[in-house]
């Protein structure tokens, strides 16, 4: 195929529908205004320092992966959710992993996904290290199989 | 446990599949036997199938024996024919297509041969994008076809003018529709959207319909009142819709690998998160049993009430490979990763633990002689129900994109393994 | 298949199981004359380089691959900027071929892309500390010394992570 005949496929052809289905319709908003966002991530992220000091894990997973922010402005408090998230996964054993990701509840355990394909894809950033990321991946998976892993893809309200 | 019974129809993909008359009747009119060798003496019974194979034709199947065997094909679609239903009393076909049209098809002699053929109608339906799926009305008066045209056309026969007419329902729907299905009052019609949606529509239409008597979707509904829309839980499409038996229950299946069961009257809506691949297709086989299928490639039980639902296991018996050679696989059951249940993960999974294959040079062992433990060896892409009373379906066919045709027995569930026990009700 | 791999593999794997996941679904434009089929995922893979060595020989082996990309079907002839070695799969590829073989080639590719990349390294790495040692006999042991022990020392931190 002569490369003129694949020209039309760079066309935006959204750009020319009035009626463009928009990336924001398709997720309800986050309720919470941006700076209650980033105030209550900055009180779990103490809560979560607190709970590590106790040594529980799950208990710091839980309050960090409840309720996450979500949407276009909440990019503060969503890298600050991750930075806490990968603070409790560096100081997880290996071996309790198993455990650990088997007691959270379901919507936490697709939470916990989407931060760590968020993760993945920030190599070498803060305190992100891609061999404790995979080894979390593979016993998640093992735990809440490739559905989570589908909504963790699926999901608009990204994390 | 009865062994499902399998048909090979093809080497390609099966888009959708009918059945002829639906299996409640045939299988009362077998407790008539009189009757029923009358009919088959009189060859007016046979089973018949109509299957898309992801072409522009539709090929119908007769039962002869165990075996199916090739009849009629119906050309008349320019592109891939998307979803086929086969009203059961009236023995009507309609066809969707790609190409924008629908056909309603009857049976008729042929003027030069004498022949019994099916014959075309072209159905006006008015939408400038592919039509995806259709469904007869339970009445067989009304038929609602779901486009990418962001509508469903809502077709009744116009006895004056002798063609099919279509008004369009089209308001919240913000993208493609990607199926219907009507409650057993002929009037309310659900669809699932790829805005993430589902939605209860009034289909009403003023000729055709006498007025509902009040449900819990509402009393008043004039045409295009939206009695009820609801999210996929993770943003997924909304693949498959489907009314309960009473039609006072509505589940829906969506491409974030859920489940969702909606009491309008509750208001509670149940999520059943699987931790397998998405379902696309699902039908009730009971007010108290869903049977879903799609890219997990077997048939999933769910069961539940207005207190919970869950996932119970799964028609297909996946602790072995289907096919008779052994001798590969290794350790059966649940692999680590996911679905991933096949003799190459087992293989793969050798591999890696006992540093077998992989010898320097040795091409790919493990990419040729690969086996799901599945029935079906790709996605199941339609699943109806096959015998049996509306609320007491005793068995489901499916059909795949490996051009399998299967019926299921829906008592022959397998499986609380580890891999279904982790399915929870959210 | 090395230590270092095996995890990442399973994450791949799982990973692209559930992205592929694709249907037939007409496109938007469906009066369109092209393929109405939009349905796609592009799968890209950057190959690990260590050093200059396998820096060379990954581009080489990708840029030999890429020519015969019509033998694999879904190989893209041209990577994604950024990356080495791209596959572009449609609904018509997961219709044709089994779905969960799809996975299986690409995993076995990027484990054999590793394993032949080790190899390569290795048996250039043993022709070259021929090359040094017989070098070595004629010229000054001073600078000979270094070049031996770098050359070890390469050896030593590749063979961590070569094959068994």
């Amino acid at each position: 195929m002569a490369p003129t005949d694949v020209k039309f496929r760079k066309i935006d052809v959204d750009a020319y529908d009035e009626d463009v289905l928009l990336e924001t319709e398709l997720y309800d908003p986050d309720p919470r205004d941006p700076q209650q966002v980033i105030e209550e991530t900055k009180a779990r992220a103490a809560a979560v320092r607190s709970s590590l000091s106790k040594g529980d894990i799950l208990g710091a997973l839980v309050t960090i992966l409840d309720n996450p922010p979500y949407g276009s402005n909440a990019e503060e408090a969503k890298n600050l959710t991750l930075q806490t998230v990968v603070t409790v996964l560096n100081s997880t054993k290996a071996t309790d992993i198993p455990n650990v990701v088997r007691s959270l509840p379901p919507e936490a355990q697709d939470t916990l996904m989407k931060y760590l394909y968020k993760g993945m894809g920030m190599p070498g950033w803060g305190d992100v290290s891609g061999s404790v990321l995979l080894g979390w991946h593979e016993k998640l998976t093992e735990v809440a199989g490739t559905g989570c892993i589908v909504r963790a893809m699926t999901d608009r309200r990204m994390a | 446990m009865a062994a499902p019974e399998v048909f090979n129809v093809s080497q390609s993909p099966i888009t959708s599949h009918a059945f002829n008359a639906d299996r409640t009747r045939q299988f009362s009119m077998r407790s008539d036997q009189l009757m029923r060798w009358f009919l088959i003496l009189f060859r007016t019974f046979a089973l018949e199938v109509a299957v898309s194979l992801n072409t522009n034709e539709v090929q119908l199947f007769s039962r002869s024996g165990l075996d199916w065997t090739p009849t009629e094909t119906l050309s008349e679609h320019d592109k891939i024919v998307t979803s086929i239903d086969w009203a059961p009393n009236s023995n009507r076909i309609v066809t969707a297509s790609q190409d924008r049209n629908a056909y309603v098809w009857q049976q008729a002699s042929d003027p030069l041969t004498g022949r019994v053929v099916w014959k075309p109608t072209l159905v006006l339906l008015r939408i400038n994008r592919a039509a995806t799926f259709v469904r007869w009305s339970p009445f067989e008066d009304k038929f609602a076809v779901a486009s990418g045209a962001r509508a469903i056309a809502v077709c009744s026969f116009d006895p004056d003018n002798n063609w099919w007419i279509a008004k369009q329902l089209k308001k919240p729907i913000r993208s493609t529709v990607l199926s219907v299905d009507w409650h057993p009052n002929n009037v309310l019609l659900a669809a699932g959207s790829a805005d993430m949606k589902a939605r209860v529509f009034s289909a009403y239409i003023k000729d055709v319909d006498k007025r509902p008597p009040p449900s819990v979707w509402g009393e008043k509904l004039p045409f295009n009142t939206v009695c009820g829309e609801y999210s996929s839980p993770s943003g997924g499409w909304v693949h498959s819709v489907g009314f309960s038996p009473s039609g006072d229950v509505l589940a829906f299946a969506s491409h974030d690998s859920t489940v969702s069961v909606v009491y309008p009257g509750g208001p509670a809506i149940y999520t059943i998160r699987s931790n397998s691949l998405p379902y696309v297709s699902l039908t009730w086989t009971s007010e108290d049993s869903i049977v879903a299928a799609g890219h997990d490639c077997q048939p999933v039980l769910l069961t539940g009430g207005p207190s919970g639902w869950q996932a119970v296991g799964s028609l297909d018996d996946t602790t072995a490979p289907k096919s008779s050679v052994g001798g590969r696989g290794g350790p059966t059951g649940s692999s680590p990763v996911g679905r991933l249940n096949s003799a190459a993960f087992n293989t793969f999974r050798n591999a890696d633990s006992r540093g077998l294959g992989s010898s320097p040079g040795g091409g790919t062992p493990l990419a040729t002689d690969t086996e799901l433990f599945t029935v079906h060896q790709n996605t199941i892409t339609d699943i109806r129900a096959y015998e049996g009373a509306p609320d007491a379906v005793s068995r489901v066919s499916t059909s795949g994109v490996d051009g399998k045709l299967v019926i299921w027995n829906v008592s022959a569930v397998s499986g609380l393994g580890t891999k279904l026990k982790a399915l929870r009700v959210g | 298949m090395s230590n270092v791999l095996r995890p990442y593999l399973a994450a791949v794997r799982s990973t692209l199981t559930a992205a592929l996941t694709l249907e037939n679904f007409p496109s938007q434009v469906g009066g369109c004359s092209s393929s109405p089929s939009v349905n796609s995922i592009r799968v890209s893979i950057k190959i690990k380089q260590a050093d200059e060595i396998e820096r060379i020989l990954c581009h080489k082996f990708t840029r030999f691959l890429m020519q015969r990309a019509e033998s694999f079907i879904v190989l893209r002839r041209k990577p994604i900027k950024g990356y080495d070695i791209s596959f572009l799969i449609t609904n018509t590829h997961t219709e044709s071929m089994l779905k969960h073989k799809i996975v299986d080639f690409i995993i076995q590719f990027m484990e054999d892309v590793d394993r032949e990349i080790s190899e390569m390294k290795l048996s250039l790495n043993a022709r070259a500390r021929t090359v040094a040692e017989s070098y070595l006999t004629a010229v000054s042991l001073g600078i000979g010394y270094r070049v031996v022990t770098r050359l070890k020392c390469i050896l030593w931190s590749y063979s961590a992570f070569a094959p068994a």
